[in-house]
């Protein structure tokens, strides 16, 4: 009997094409309904019939529904998007299930050029920042894979440590630029060390949108030979992978992601962890599903996280970093003591 | 009659930092032979086969695969000629047997891996070679020591290479699948023509293998032909440093190396 209960958390043996668009078509669908059910959900209730009616653009209803929440609950999406499959392939390529952006501190590597290109006074909607902020994920997901290397192996926990102390670094030179900013360039900087979502142009949301999907694209090409790297670095070369360019390629494609997310929503932590790792106990860890899967699955999950923390206070809000904290925060200490007892059973 | 090597070592030589590990080692290996490698612990074995494997580079000499330098080869396409199962294979997540078997087919599929039933049929026979096609739905790391062995063992011959590595392919294997291994080597070699080089400490299934072997000491070939010529007594007890016998199977007149335990006690309480 206990055999059955665990036979049934076998994913299928093997991902064939049909199974592939029937879970992406699911989760998509799931998505749209979330996009739409929170964009409903908010302190102001709103009437369906005045939001929509006619050729009404006037109402208050609409202008809530068009103006202010579907630009926001849009722009969660396309983080939460980014964030998760940013997580998924950075788990299958060093290993390692803790790994996030934002606990490896690409994420804050990331905030911390744009801020600086902010405070050197570029314009907040200009391609600049986020431009800015895929070259300082780039450079920190690098840093972070180097540092945590001995002979050619990533040491996973040395590799959380060494994020550690990106994260504090960033924080240092934020507080830096900070304190040498003007006071209403500070008033700015605030916002990338939080974490949150705020209402933005359609233009913006659809230019981090073409980002986000132009990442997933690129990496998708290379999720099988990701899939490969799971039996190491030479087991992958033996069976055809060029381990040094998928490396390069996925370093290229997740700061894309985190680039992306963060020149828009400051750092939010913990969803590129959660939203992988929940996926590949259900779906299991083939990356060709697992990656695309994250993406939609971290749309549905930020989207949520959003709707609570607007709504959770009553009338004022939280950042939604805290609430995706609040989630991930436990959830990594389990992992953390799952995989310490896994490599003990091991010896 | 000149048989054309399909994988040939040339005067190659290793070394980590200032420690050379490996060198002066000439072998050419004949498409169905089995050359089983032997010696003590650090004598530069599994060196040996990373550089076999294209996985390390060596320092001197040159390794050919069909006549064409080893590191001059596209990967994918070595990859399809050359398998490699090293020791102590790992897998990170808790991938299929399926999956796992399925990926020794992709340097033979498009970059994105999509198997389709012809190459589902041919892992799964391959696992059935094996005894573990009745796993194929479970995880990895549900399976025993050797059963995840044998399933690594499956994907390295689901490549459908003309050239097998193995780095000591039993160390998790019983008794059963020790002989069922080596049944299956002799097979897909005199079958398919598979050249395999095979690492291993059991001197006696190397024996009842390989068609030549080759031992090394110390980094360099201490001696290189079929079984029966290498294994005497002398030479082998000199090189594993252990008092050992050699007696001669009277079913196959091969030759079966029987360790001295006794007169090792004996030796170390006269000292």
């Amino acid at each position: 009997m206990a055999r059955g209960a665990s036979e049934q958390r076998v994913p299928a043996a093997y991902l064939t094409a049909r199974r592939l668009v029937g879970v992406l078509l699911l989760l998509g669908g799931l998505l749209v309904a979330s996009l739409l059910a929170a964009t409903l959900i908010g302190p102001t209730p709103i009437r369906l019939a005045a939001a929509l009616g006619g050729d009404a653009g006037e109402t208050p209803d609409h202008a809530i529904v068009f103006q202010a929440r579907l630009p926001r609950v849009l722009l969660g999406g396309v983080v939460g998007a980014s964030l998760a499959a940013a997580g998924a392939v950075l788990q299958a390529l060093l290993g390692n299930a803790l790994a996030d952006p934002h606990l490896l501190g690409v994420s804050a590597g990331a905030a911390v050029a744009g801020v600086v290109v902010l405070v050197a006074g570029a314009d907040p909607v200009s391609p600049l920042v986020p431009g800015a902020a895929f070259l300082g994920a780039l450079a920190t997901v690098a840093a972070v894979f180097l540092g945590a290397r001995t002979g050619g192996r990533t040491s996973p926990h040395a590799i959380l440590l060494v994020g550690v102390v990106c994260n504090a670094l960033a924080a240092s030179a934020i507080m830096l630029v900070n304190a040498i900013a003007s006071y209403t360039q500070a008033q700015g900087v605030l916002f990338w060390i939080m974490g949150a979502l705020s209402t933005q142009s359609y233009a913006l949301v659809g230019a981090v949108a073409v980002y986000a999907t132009l990442g997933l694209g690129w990496l998708w090409r290379h999720a099988h030979a990701l899939n490969l790297l799971a039996a190491g670095e030479e087991g992958a070369a033996s069976l055809g992978v060029d381990v040094e360019r998928t490396r390069r390629a996925v370093f290229f494609g997740a700061a894309l992601l985190v680039g992306a997310a963060v020149s828009v929503s400051g750092m939010i932590g913990f969803v590129g962890l959660i939203v992988p790792h929940v996926l590949r106990l259900i779906l299991g860890p083939d990356l060709r599903l697992l990656l695309p899967a994250s993406f939609l699955g971290g749309a549905i999950f930020l989207v949520w996280a959003d709707t609570l923390a607007r709504t959770v206070l009553g009338t004022s809000e939280l950042p939604v970093g805290v609430v995706t904290a609040f989630l991930g925060g436990p959830f990594f200490v389990w992992l953390l003591r799952r995989s310490l007892r896994v490599g003990t059973e091991a010896r | 009659m000149a048989v054309v090597p399909v994988l040939e070592a040339v005067d190659l030589g290793f070394a980590y930092g200032r420690r050379q590990v490996l060198g002066d080692v000439t072998a050419a290996l004949a498409p169905g032979e089995v050359l089983g490698v032997i010696g003590p612990n650090g004598s530069g074995k599994s060196t040996l086969v990373r550089l076999l494997g294209g996985l390390a580079a060596p320092r001197a000499g040159e390794v050919r695969l069909g006549g064409r330098p080893l590191l001059a080869w596209p990967r994918r396409e070595r990859a399809r000629w050359l398998a490699v199962v090293p020791q102590d294979a790992r897998l990170e997540f808790a991938f299929t047997v399926l999956e796992v078997a399925l990926m020794g087919r992709a340097p033979h599929l498009s970059s994105l891996g999509f198997a389709g039933p012809s190459d589902v049929a041919r892992v799964r026979e391959v696992l059935g070679w094996f005894e573990v096609d009745h796993l194929v739905t479970r995880r990895m790391d549900d399976l025993s020591g050797g059963e995840r062995q044998r399933v690594f063992l499956a994907r390295a011959f689901a490549q459908d290479p003309r050239v097998l590595l193995l780095d000591e392919p039993t160390a998790h294997l019983d008794l059963r699948h020790q002989r069922l291994l080596s049944e299956l080597l002799r097979t897909r070699a005199r079958v398919d023509g598979l050249a395999i080089v095979m690492v291993l400490h059991d001197l006696n299934l190397v024996a009842a293998t390989c068609d030549r072997v080759l031992v090394l000491a110390g980094g360099r070939p201490a001696a290189l032909g079929p079984p029966a010529v290498v294994y005497r007594a002398e030479l082998l007890a000199r090189v594993f440093d252990a008092p050992l016998e050699v007696r001669y199977d009277p079913a196959t007149g091969g030759p079966l190396v029987v360790p001295c335990w006794a007169a090792a006690a004996t030796e170390a309480n006269l000292r």
